[in-house]
């Protein structure tokens, strides 16, 4: 560690500036952004799991569906939203063969993977666990492997 | 800082593949784990249940009708030592509970078999309480995913981290210079680092100093090449201009002889564009002909691009045009050569000449024709007689030449003016050239004299021809307006043979023949003939022009005098003096003007001696005669000045003399001029002007020898002089001869009907000087009356008096 040059302090203030609350204070205002989105509608979902609290999964689902289905973002209600701050990645250089939104897509599939799965949770309790973990983990590191596959598949 | 489009690329691959990876990992480790987890839950359960079951029906069978307490008792501990929150024991009418059986706790039952005391099998139902699994494992679960997330987002965080790190953040900003680079060149690589990253960037900051070097002399040269370029393009626009310019046909080959390019003034000399000969042979695009004969003349571009020289057209040779104009050109071509020297085609320049040609056609026919009559002039007559003496040397050939000269052609002159005189010129010069034979030569040599050349053409033949020639102008008739003339000619004429010295003595010999003609009565031929006496005289003329050039220039000149005595008694009372001129000769012998005037006067030297005359008298008396005149205004001398006809004829004589007039300040009235007959009569227009232009001023004319030409009466109407000097030669024997005397009275009375005064010349003794005063002469002039003295005795005794 030392030969990579490690330093704690530095190492907690990149984590730290990665912090969604730290984040939006450092911003100076409500600046969210699709990862943004995804870091709280990650955390959301982990603590609806393990709290067991089924109708914020529900709410969450119903959110996620209306986004998807209606085109609407319950972030884009917010300032700068979805074109200043970080964004997610994309997969660029690839040909939009059809004009529907990866995000659109990705909100859908994500929607009914997550209700499925919580309504059968007793048998897929681990996909929905890891649906909140993949979620908070895109937001976490701004790379969202199903929106990229999305994109690649030829999603706008 | 690391771009966008890196956080898309390289930062998305390494979280992609390490973050993700990692995150993916530890859940499917979490899930494994878990399950587990709850199936040893299970089986620990399961376990201590059997085992519950297993010592209960080992403790009944051991000791069968046991006590329920003691049973209890049993239970108590195996509950503890199995950690069963509650069990229930059923057999028989005994029921016996260990533990508190709570509602949440799940039972477990199973059956045994026992034998009991009696040696009877009975049945044990065991009921085992124990706590729901799932709670237990759900909570657990819960518990565990999140702080395996939680540790595996931390640990994938510090990996992303120092991936970032060592990896992507000296990539990216190794990327980050790269693209500024391109915005400035003085940015390097950072080669603080230690690792690869540092190697590479000194690797490549050394391969970007090599680069740049390469790239600074890349682009001086570039420069060089675009100034090269430049200058090329420039040189290139300002030929192309200078070729559009310029007034001369240009026109570019190749080797091989096509047209590659035309100036403007080519495409109009030739009738067609660029774009319609371009790549034709230069031969079909540029046909040359000769002017005179049409023959091809062959294109200089091809001689010069087989001689690699510069080539000139002949100077005769005219463009044919396509449309059939021939257009008159001057060309030449010269070779194109590489770098090599290697000819790589050939460049033709021409331009239109046809002006210039026709110019120099006409200068070369005027410089020897005469312009009024067409014919040759006197240098091409000349230069051709020239040639015909040179050709009598060498070959047994004979020529002959004559000499023309017309009679009375001044008078036509003069009466009806220049323009009459031009058109009868004009008139003979077609009849006398219809005349000759072809092959003989007709040409102006003066005023109103022609020469002949007969060529190949013996003495007798010329004659033949000179009298047909005679003939011809005898029987002329030059009418003008209501005026007919009747013309002669007197003709010399002199063979060419090889006797003939040279130009000047053939020349000479036909003007002194011609002169013979003229004086033998005109209207005839004169044939000179070796040592002919005529052609000595002249020759002794010649000699006297030395003399008088030189007598002019050494003022080897006297002044003498004498005097005009009045005869009537009304006359006034001033002196009368005719100014004499005399030459002094080698020994101090006066030289009388009778032997050196006519060689002045055919010789062009007259006005010389006149003008010495005039200033010479001027010079010395001038003074003089202003103050005589001024003592007496009213009865002043006059004085007789002699002047030449071709001196009157002379505008810078008469201007000569009007300015010594006013220079010496002559009183005008007191000079007579004195102009003879003859010379008035040939100078008839100019005389009357020079007699009008100083009578003006007050001058008074004199008409000197009237009578000796005898030519008309009626020219004495057109001059207006003040004394009429009757010519001697009637003067001299009028004591003896009618005829003479009668003449003398004549004229005297035509000349007082003028209104002019008479004076008798060569009154010679007083019975000549009765005769005249009786016919009534105003004045005599003579030797019994006055011989001729220096005129310095005149002025000295005039002012002694």
């Amino acid at each position: 560690m030392a030969l990579l040059g490690f330093k704690p302090e530095m190492f907690c203030r990149y984590f730290i500036s990665n912090c969604y609350i730290l984040e939006v204070s450092r911003k100076k205002g409500l600046m969210m952004s699709e990862r943004d989105y995804r870091l709280v509608l990650g955390s959301v979902i982990l603590a609806g799991l393990y709290f067991t609290l089924a109708e914020l999964i529900y709410a969450v689902v119903l959110v996620l569906l209306m986004e998807g289905v209606f085109n609407f973002r319950l972030v884009s209600l917010l300032p700068y939203l979805m074109q200043q701050g970080r964004g997610m990645a994309d997969w660029s250089g690839t040909e939009v063969r059809y004009e529907f939104s990866a995000e659109r897509a990705w909100r859908i599939l994500f929607a009914l993977g997550l209700f499925l799965s919580f309504e059968f949770y007793t048998t897929y309790w681990a996909i929905s666990w890891f649906l909140g973990f993949a979620v908070f983990g895109a937001g976490a590191s701004g790379v969202c492997p199903m929106l990229m596959l999305f994109k690649w598949a030829g999603f706008r | 800082m690391p771009s966008s489009n890196a956080l898309s690329s390289l930062s998305v691959k390494i979280t992609g593949i390490v973050f993700w990876g990692l995150v993916i990992v530890g859940l499917l480790v979490s899930f494994v784990i878990l399950e587990r987890y709850e199936y040893e839950l299970e089986q620990v359960y399961a376990q201590s249940e059997a085992q519950f079951s297993e010592e209960i029906q080992a403790t009944l069978n051991q000791e069968p009708g046991l006590d329920p307490e003691r049973l209890k008792q049993r239970l108590l501990g195996l509950t503890k030592l199995l950690k069963i929150p509650a069990a229930k024991l059923s057999f028989e009418q005994h029921e016996v509970v260990v533990g508190a059986i709570d509602p949440r706790l799940v039972p477990h039952f199973q059956t045994l078999h026992i034998i009991g005391a009696d040696g009877k099998l009975s049945n044990v139902m065991v009921a085992v309480y124990q706590v729901d699994i799932e709670p237990v494992v759900d909570q657990y679960r819960k518990t565990f995913l999140m702080s395996m997330g939680a540790l595996l987002f931390l640990f994938g965080y510090l990996l992303k981290w120092v991936l970032e790190r060592v990896l992507t953040q000296p990539f990216l900003q190794m990327v980050d210079t790269a693209q500024q680079f391109s915005a400035d060149q003085q940015v390097r690589f950072n080669e603080k680092r230690s690792d690869e990253f540092g190697d590479l960037a000194r690797f490549i900051n050394q391969s970007l100093d090599h680069l740049l070097t390469q790239q600074g002399e890349l682009k001086a040269s570039l420069q060089r090449q675009h100034l090269s370029e430049q200058a090329l393009l420039e040189e290139k626009e300002r030929i192309k201009v200078t070729l559009q310019s310029i007034a001369e046909g240009v026109i570019t080959t190749d080797q091989s002889m096509c047209v590659s390019y035309l100036n403007p003034i080519a495409e109009r000399l030739l009738g067609i564009g660029l774009s319609e000969c371009k790549g034709r042979l230069i031969t079909d695009v540029v046909q040359l002909v000769n002017e005179r004969d049409g023959l091809p003349v062959e294109n200089p571009v091809v001689r010069c691009l087989h001689s690699g020289h510069v080539e000139k057209l002949p100077s005769d040779s005219v463009l044919l045009r396509s449309d059939g104009v021939r257009v008159a050109i001057e060309d030449s071509a010269a070779p194109m050569r590489d770098d090599a020297g290697a000819i790589v085609g050939a460049v033709m320049a021409f331009q239109d000449v046809g002006n210039a040609r026709e110019l120099a056609q006409k200068l070369s026919f005027q410089a020897c024709h005469d312009s009024l009559t067409g014919l040759f002039n006197r240098h091409e007559f000349e230069k051709r007689l020239q040639s015909a003496i040179s050709d009598v040397q060498d070959k047994a050939v004979e020529h002959a030449l004559c000499y023309l000269d017309l009679d009375q052609f001044k008078i036509v002159n003069d009466t009806c003016g220049h323009g009459a005189g031009d058109d009868l010129l004009r008139a003979l010069s077609d009849i006398l050239q219809a005349k000759i034979r072809d092959g003989d030569m007709l040409a102006r040599l003066g005023g109103d004299e022609f020469g002949v050349l007969l060529l190949n053409c013996n003495l007798e033949d010329a004659e033949r021809i000179a009298n047909t020639l005679r003939m011809t102008v005898s029987e002329f008739r030059f009418v003008w307006q209501d005026k007919i003339f009747e013309i002669g000619v007197s003709i010399g004429l002199v063979g060419v043979n090889q006797y003939s010295k040279d130009l000047t003595d053939v020349l000479s010999a036909a003007d002194v023949a011609c002169y013979s003609a003229k004086d033998a009565g005109r209207n005839r031929i004169h044939v000179y003939q070796q040592g002919d006496l005529e052609l000595q005289k002249r020759r002794g003329e010649m000699q006297w022009v030395n003399r008088l050039q030189k007598a002019v220039d050494d003022n080897a000149f006297c002044l003498h005098y004498q005097t005009i005595e009045p005869l009537q008694t009304s006359a006034p009372s001033g002196a009368h003096i005719e100014v004499l001129l005399r030459m002094v000769g080698s020994e101090g012998v006066f030289i009388l003007p009778g032997a050196f005037l006519p060689s002045a006067e055919r010789y062009d030297l007259i006005r010389s001696v006149d003008q010495w005359v005039v200033q010479h008298l001027f010079e010395r008396f001038g003074r003089l005669m202003r103050e005589k005149y001024d003592a007496n205004p009213e009865c002043h001398d006059t004085y007789g000045i002699n002047l030449s006809g071709k001196s009157i004829d002379n505008l810078e004589f008469r201007q000569f003399l009007v300015d010594s007039i006013e220079r010496f300040n002559i009183p005008a009235s007191t000079l007579c001029f004195e102009i003879t007959e003859t010379s008035a009569i040939t100078n008839l227009a100019g005389a009357r002007h020079f007699i009008e232009e100083l009578k003006a001023l007050g001058c008074e004319f004199a008409l000197d020898d009237f009578g000796s030409g005898m030519s008309s009466f009626s020219y004495l109407k057109n001059l207006d002089v003040d004394y009429l000097k009757i010519d001697g030669s009637y003067v001299r024997d009028i004591n003896d001869d009618p005829v003479d005397r009668a003449l003398v009275n004549s004229v005297n009375q035509i000349g007082h009907v003028m209104g002019m005064k008479t004076i008798a010349e060569y009154a010679e003794d007083d019975a000549c000087l009765s005769i005249l005063k009786a016919i009534g002469v105003d004045y005599a002039q003579g030797y019994c009356l006055s011989t001729p003295q220096p005129i310095d005795q005149f002025f000295t005794s005039s002012v002694t008096s």
